[in-house]
């Protein structure tokens, strides 16, 4: 059974088309990417699948619960919004304790024992005493994760969940993330695309509200990264260039960059491509210091499908 | 329930509304008899009160000081009443903690229960401690009434105050900002205030819990205000209803 599933969502508000016919299955236990430019329809998607709010059309199901306010599929998610909000007159431990873990259906000494659990996996055991009032924008976030996990959730639903923090912040929540695989289907909607290259099994892209690429990583870096090879010669620069212009002509060189000895060629996509540039390269009489194919990067995928 | 009803009270008394609610009600509870009985001796003595004028002054009475204690706490109690719960709901929808609140399993109803619940709590609180303070110096310096009756007019003002909370969370559930939640509550307080000059109206609206809960008080004999308490609970009720209904389709 996929942990989420999404058929035909739409949402509009006003003029706006937030959402269009989005269809969308999410497998459980895996790490789901949700990409997209700013005002996509990411945190639309995010809100509905965490009861906040209603869709247009359309209907989304979490573990087989319809959601929506109201509805029992919040007892099985973990939402953690784009900036999380507390009372500044809380302090970290009680709020996780007292109320979040409470409202989850803990008992108290339950709620205690996990909210110190949680503190000490985000690193806030330290402040556990002090008022929020007072945390930085980087501890609510910990925080925010925190209240998002007290639950232990089937199905964490992270908006931007790394954005205000700091290099050590973000590489701990996302180890922690990715400790989850398995465990838990997160849904993590980011513009960090390095990060969701680490850690995402799969990823879904969407533009103008519609879903535009839904595959796993592997495959749709495969499939739409641009294969590019750059090449370093032992040689003067002027021979390395003449070399390079030869190649314009040839129908698979999509694009030819030069720097000093090193030349970087962007090819057509095809295998054929890269033989062929292969025997070229050999065939120069240059000496090669050496011949890589640059990984594709998920980078690439995104700007070439909404750039 | 219990959980927000705990964190509503915790937040009550963290942010001092609490101690503002029970101050307030208090010194303007012990303020009512107090300056009925004391004003005409503070006018006597006062330098360039025209002479004659602390004579011509009617004698303190206990009604006098039951009617001052009362106007003080329904006029006041109705401020704090709308200026306690302006930011209740939109503040929390403003701020995100709703959203955050409202993605757990609880439902809107126990998020609006909890807050009318608590604010009621508060306003109990106040006015038994105005009451207490306010029928003690009835007593030592009029005449000590009878508890049932000075209970009565405490009762009738507490659902009177009662009203302006529902309606005051009605409007914060409503408006996009808590001052505009206030001034929907302002308006409808001026809005009663006006029907309560047609002679025909006045005595069917809430005012005239106030009047009926003094001849209570004084035990004289005054037509009972069953109207004037339906329609007060009536409003009170509709004003909740009519949040959560709203709330229940808002979005987050």
């Amino acid at each position: 059974m996929s942990a989420i599933v999404i058929e035909g969502l739409g949402k509009i508000y006003g003029p706006v088309t937030a959402l269009d016919s989005l269809d969308l299955h999410v497998e459980q236990g895996v790490v789901f990417g949700f990409l997209g430019p700013n005002g996509a329809g990411k945190t639309t998607t995010l809100r509905i699948l965490a009861g906040l709010a209603r869709p247009t059309t359309g209907r989304a199901w979490i573990e087989g619960l319809p959601v929506g306010p109201g509805s029992h599929a919040r007892r099985l998610v973990g939402y953690l919004p784009e900036e999380p909000s507390f009372y500044p007159w809380m302090r970290a431990g009680e709020f996780l304790a007292d109320l979040v873990g409470r409202l989850c259906g803990m008992s108290r000494s339950e709620a205690k024992a996990r909210a110190d659990e949680m503190l000490v996996l985000v690193g806030l055991e330290e402040v556990a005493e002090r008022r929020i009032g007072g945390f930085s924008r980087g501890m609510r976030q910990r925080l925010g994760l925190a209240q998002a996990l007290m639950n232990r959730p089937q199905v964490l639903l992270l908006d931007e969940p790394v954005s205000g923090l700091d290099p050590v912040g973000r590489r701990d929540i996302l180890n922690l993330i990715d400790e989850l695989r398995g465990k838990a289907t997160v849904f993590m909607s980011t513009h960090i695309l390095s990060d969701v290259e680490r850690i995402c099994d799969t990823v879904g892209i969407l533009d103008y509200g519609r879903l535009i690429a839904l595959d796993e990583k592997e495959n749709l870096l495969r499939r739409y990264a641009v294969p590019v090879v750059e090449v370093n010669f032992d040689a003067a620069p002027e021979t390395v260039a003449r070399w390079a212009e030869s190649l314009r002509e040839l129908p698979f060189v999509a694009n030819i960059q030069l720097d000093g000895s090193t030349v970087r060629i962007t090819l057509d996509g095809s295998v054929q491509s890269s033989v062929d540039l292969q025997q070229l390269v050999l065939g120069s009489d240059l000496l090669v210091l050496s011949y890589q194919h640059e990984r594709p990067q998920l980078e690439d995928v995104f700007l070439q499908l909404v750039g | 329930m219990q959980t927000l009803l705990r964190k509503e009270l915790r937040e009550q008394w963290r942010t001092y509304r609490i101690l503002v609610v029970a101050a307030v009600l208090s010194l303007f509870g012990l303020l009512g008899p107090l300056s009925v009985k004391y004003l005409p001796l503070i006018m006597a003595r006062m330098p360039g009160v025209p002479e004659g004028l602390a004579e011509v002054m009617p004698e303190p009475d206990v009604a006098m000081a039951v009617d001052e204690y009362v106007q003080n706490l329904a006029g006041f109690g109705v401020i704090l009443a709308i200026l306690i719960p302006m930011a209740a709901v939109v503040g929390e929808k403003n701020s995100g903690t709703a959203a955050m609140i409202l993605s757990k399993p609880v439902s809107r109803a126990v998020f609006l229960g909890s807050k009318f619940i608590t604010y009621g709590l508060i306003f109990f609180a106040g006015i038994l401690l105005a009451g207490l303070g306010g029928y003690y110096y009835l007593g030592i310096l009029f005449e000590w009434l009878k508890p049932a009756g000075f209970l009565a007019l405490n009762g009738l003002l507490m659902i009177y105050l009662m009203m302006f909370m529902a309606i005051t969370l009605f409007a914060s559930t409503v408006s996009r900002s808590q001052f505009a939640a206030a001034g929907i509550s302002f308006s409808l307080l001026i809005f009663i205030s006006l029907l309560g000059t047609i002679p025909s109206l006045s005595p069917h609206l809430p005012t005239s819990l106030i009047d009926w809960g003094c001849a209570l008080a004084l035990r004289l004999d005054a037509e009972p205000a069953w109207t004037a308490l339906a329609v007060t609970v009536a409003v009170t009720a509709l004003a909740w209803l009519a949040a959560w209904l709203i709330l229940q389709r808002q979005e987050l």
